[in-house]
């Protein structure tokens, strides 16, 4: 057990040393994983309205596959963006293999249906009389949407810190489509998978403990506007 | 341009949930009037309130506002259990004029609004909207609607399940509008002693259709064949009110106040078969007429009929006295 000990020890040391090669995974981790989770809730919490405002032919099948999608397997995605974005796929021209805008692009579509199935969950279970005092009130279409999502927002900041989750822990993604180059697309959870396959624990447990930060902090801030508000 | 002398005009509406559908042939209100909606649960009250909200179109036939067919920011409904958004009660009462972008004295209108409700601005105008009464809530949704101004202000059921304070409350920020802004008033309530203290005219709805207008009162039926061609329903205590053959056993008869004739005693020996012992409730003075409208219970049901003042002080009649309502089985009418 002494490699462990050893491990958190020298753990430490990288984090409060300020280790170039650490940092460098941690920021780049955040700065992906904070373009999809922006990108996804652009896009997920008007189709999550949508979906669960409105009455429309089929609707019943695209939740039934937005809620399947929920548990797309990361290496899945990772597979399938690499195939459209390569050299020789349909997306090649665009240069996003083995950079940080591919691996976002991997992030949006594995936590987009998280963010869809769980703010339309949320605004399913709005009171329906919302709706008829937004209307009576002079509210426009527009206006309505944004209230409804403000009604439910402790739904919504759970769904986005749900896919948050998701996003800065996911290997499939980043390793595949990333390719997890040094000071370019490594990511935290690459670089844990790289340095503990090569038996260097420190900088896996540093990474490993900067993950744990983030989450405690993501559901810290959750905790806090909840009571907040 | 001159307005149209009707708010709303409405012709050949029907519209259905399930079994029940809501017909309406003809139906107009006066710009400026307080209209009542009053009958038994299921009858279409809170259907038609919608309707004339523009929540929901009516499967057929037509509603125009202004001489419009949608004028939604004009008229506004305050829903019988309203709904708050989960925000602030300052938030709350302001939101329709932000959605305006009217922010002009923003603070003032809010904290007017929520007076004209009785509700102390400085108590209340950031207390949360868990931290209200349900009377308070209602106010506050009241106070949201009087702060817009609306043209048509539609109450459903607006004094239901509230306090004594609140229900008072209501009743003088609903009067205040129609008199301050002639804003014209539709509200539907079971409560006809007190639709009748606010509004002017009250149309009966009974099982998705008008079934008169006026203080006029609603028997339901069903109606029984009984002996002598006289055929008769049951008041929910168990009294029994005759008639002639009704064109269907299923429709509400109509009993004009002017046909009851208030009796201290019970007569014998007259051509009137229904003899029907009730409690006098209240005694309204119709304006400089002469009339006093007296409202009574009788087996479980509210009957008005009219008498003039001179007969209220020669009988006595006061709320709680004992007396017999008298009027003939061709008194009731059918639609």
């Amino acid at each position: 057990m002494d490699f462990l000990k050893d491990g958190f020890f020298n753990a430490f040391i990288l984090l409060f040393q300020g280790h170039d090669e650490t940092y460098d995974a941690i920021f780049t981790t955040l700065k992906v994983s904070s373009f999809s989770i922006m990108i996804s809730l652009l896009i997920g919490l008007p189709c999550g309205f949508a979906l669960s405002y409105y009455n429309f032919p089929g609707k019943k099948h695209i939740r039934a596959v937005v809620d399947t999608l929920l548990s797309l397997p990361t290496v899945v995605v990772g597979l399938l963006v690499y195939a459209f974005i390569t050299r020789k796929g349909p997306l090649g021209d665009f240069n996003l293999l083995f950079e940080t805008s591919g691996i976002i692009v991997g992030q949006v579509i594995l936590i987009l249906p998280l963010v869809v199935s769980l703010s339309a969950t949320g605004i399913e279970s709005l009171d329906e009389r919302l709706r008829n005092t937004l209307i009576t009130l002079g509210a426009t279409p527009r206006r309505i949407l944004i209230s409804t999502l403000y009604e439910s927002r402790f739904a919504v900041m759970t769904a986005a810190a749900t896919a948050y989750g998701r996003a800065i822990s996911e290997v499939g993604v980043s390793m595949m489509v990333g390719g997890n180059i040094k000071w370019h697309t490594r990511t935290i959870t690459t670089a844990i998978t790289l340095e503990t396959g090569k038996g260097e624990f420190a900088m896996g447990i540093a990474l490993g403990l900067v993950l744990l930060l983030i989450s405690f902090a993501v559901n810290g801030a959750l905790i806090f506007f909840r009571k907040r508000s | 341009m001159m307005k149209n002398k009707y708010l709303y005009e409405i012709s050949g509406i029907e519209h259905s949930y399930g079994e029940f559908t809501l017909r309406i042939p003809e139906l107009k209100i006066e710009r400026g009037s307080a209209v009542g909606l009053s009958g038994p649960n299921g009858s279409g009250k809170s259907t038609l309130i919608r309707l004339m909200s523009f929540l929901e179109k009516p499967a057929s036939g037509k509603i125009t506002f202004n001489s419009i067919f949608n004028d939604r920011m004009q008229a506004t409904m305050l829903q019988q259990d309203p709904y708050l958004l989960k925000r602030t009660v300052y938030d709350n009462v302001s939101y329709g004029l932000k959605v305006k972008n009217d922010y002009k004295d923003l603070k003032k209108r809010t904290a007017d609004a929520l007076e004209r409700v009785n509700l102390n601005h400085k108590i209340f105008m950031y207390r949360k909207w868990f931290e209200l009464s349900g009377g308070e809530a209602k106010r506050v949704a009241l106070a949201s609607r009087l702060i817009l101004r609306p043209e048509a202000l539609l109450l459903d059921e607006p004094v239901a399940n509230v306090d004594t304070e609140s229900s008072r409350a209501i009743i003088n920020a609903v009067k205040w509008m129609r008199e301050e802004h002639s804003t014209t008033l539709i509200i539907s309530s079971h409560d006809l002693t007190w639709l009748n203290s606010v509004t002017d005219n009250i149309w009966k709805l009974y099982n998705g259709k008008l079934a008169g207008s006026g203080n006029a009162n609603l028997i339901p039926g069903p109606w029984v064949e009984g002996e002598n061609n006289l055929w008769h329903t049951t008041l929910p205590e168990g009294v029994k009110i005759y008639s002639t053959q009704p064109p269907d056993c299923s429709i509400p008869a109509i009993l004009h106040p002017y046909d009851i004739i208030l009796s201290e005693k019970k007569l014998t020996r007259t051509s009137a078969v229904n003899h029907i012992e009730a409690k006098v409730n209240l005694l309204i003075s119709e304006g400089n007429s002469g009339k006093i409208r007296v409202e009574t219970e009788a087996s479980g049901r509210i009957l008005s009929c009219h008498i003039t003042r001179e007969s209220a002080v020669k009988m006595n009649i006061v709320p709680g006295k004992k007396v017999y309502l008298i009027f003939k089985a061709t008194s009731l009418m059918w639609d």
